[in-house]
């Protein structure tokens, strides 16, 4: 069985619904077990921002700031897009606690690596 | 046979769902030991399938589907190498 499982977002305050329920998938994962990564690509990457998710409440489902702080309790990984964090005039001082910066590499190392994923 | 009432610790998931029903799944099994049963009561529809994958994925045993009045009861046991 796969044991890397990758969850890419590319939506965040743009599509609040999308981006809730893919954190949601995120939390399953990594409460199942598998070593989960958050990619945060494209818009997505806003959420790696402080203060952006908590703009975020959808409603049935448990705020975006604490689906973010349960999956990094339970060890989960998020992974921001270096490219598109610059673009959008972010520097690694705005990042959330728990996030990193990564490049492309990195994203096909781990899915290189026994991993699957889904992407939202 | 009574296993419910045998359960060493019960779960109370309500009408929780997908990713957060199983993080309280991991939470909770996390602070039992191995052998050690867990008792969750669940409304979620989907409650049935998500539960026994997380078992199958986990390394744990879904021992019994208890349904009642309301909603679905579920006993489990965690494995020896449960990996949550």
């Amino acid at each position: 069985m796969l044991n890397n499982f990758c969850v890419n977002l590319t939506r965040s305050t743009d599509d609040p619904d999308r981006a809730t329920v893919a954190m949601v998938v995120a939390n399953a994962a990594v409460a199942s077990g598998k070593q989960t990564m958050v990619f945060l690509s494209s818009e997505g990457v806003r959420l790696a921002v402080k203060g952006i998710a908590d703009q975020i409440s959808e409603e049935g489902f448990q705020p975006m700031t604490t689906l973010l702080q349960n999956f990094l309790a339970a060890g989960g990984s998020v992974w921001v897009c270096s490219p598109c964090f610059k673009k959008r005039g972010h520097t690694e001082g705005d990042l959330i606690e728990g996030a990193s910066i990564v490049g492309g590499a990195k994203l096909v190392e781990f899915l290189s690596n026994d991993g699957t994923g889904v992407s939202y | 046979m009574r296993l419910p009432s045998r359960a060493d610790q019960t779960l109370d998931l309500g009408e929780q769902g997908c990713g957060q029903l199983v993080m309280e799944l991991m939470l909770a099994m996390r602070a039992l030991a191995p052998g050690q049963t867990l008792l969750v009561t669940t409304y979620d529809p989907a409650a049935a399938g998500d539960i026994a994958a997380w078992c199958r994925m986990t390394g744990n045993t879904l021992r019994q589907i208890l349904p009642d009045s309301s909603g679905n009861q579920f006993l489990l046991q965690k494995g020896p190498n449960c990996r949550c």
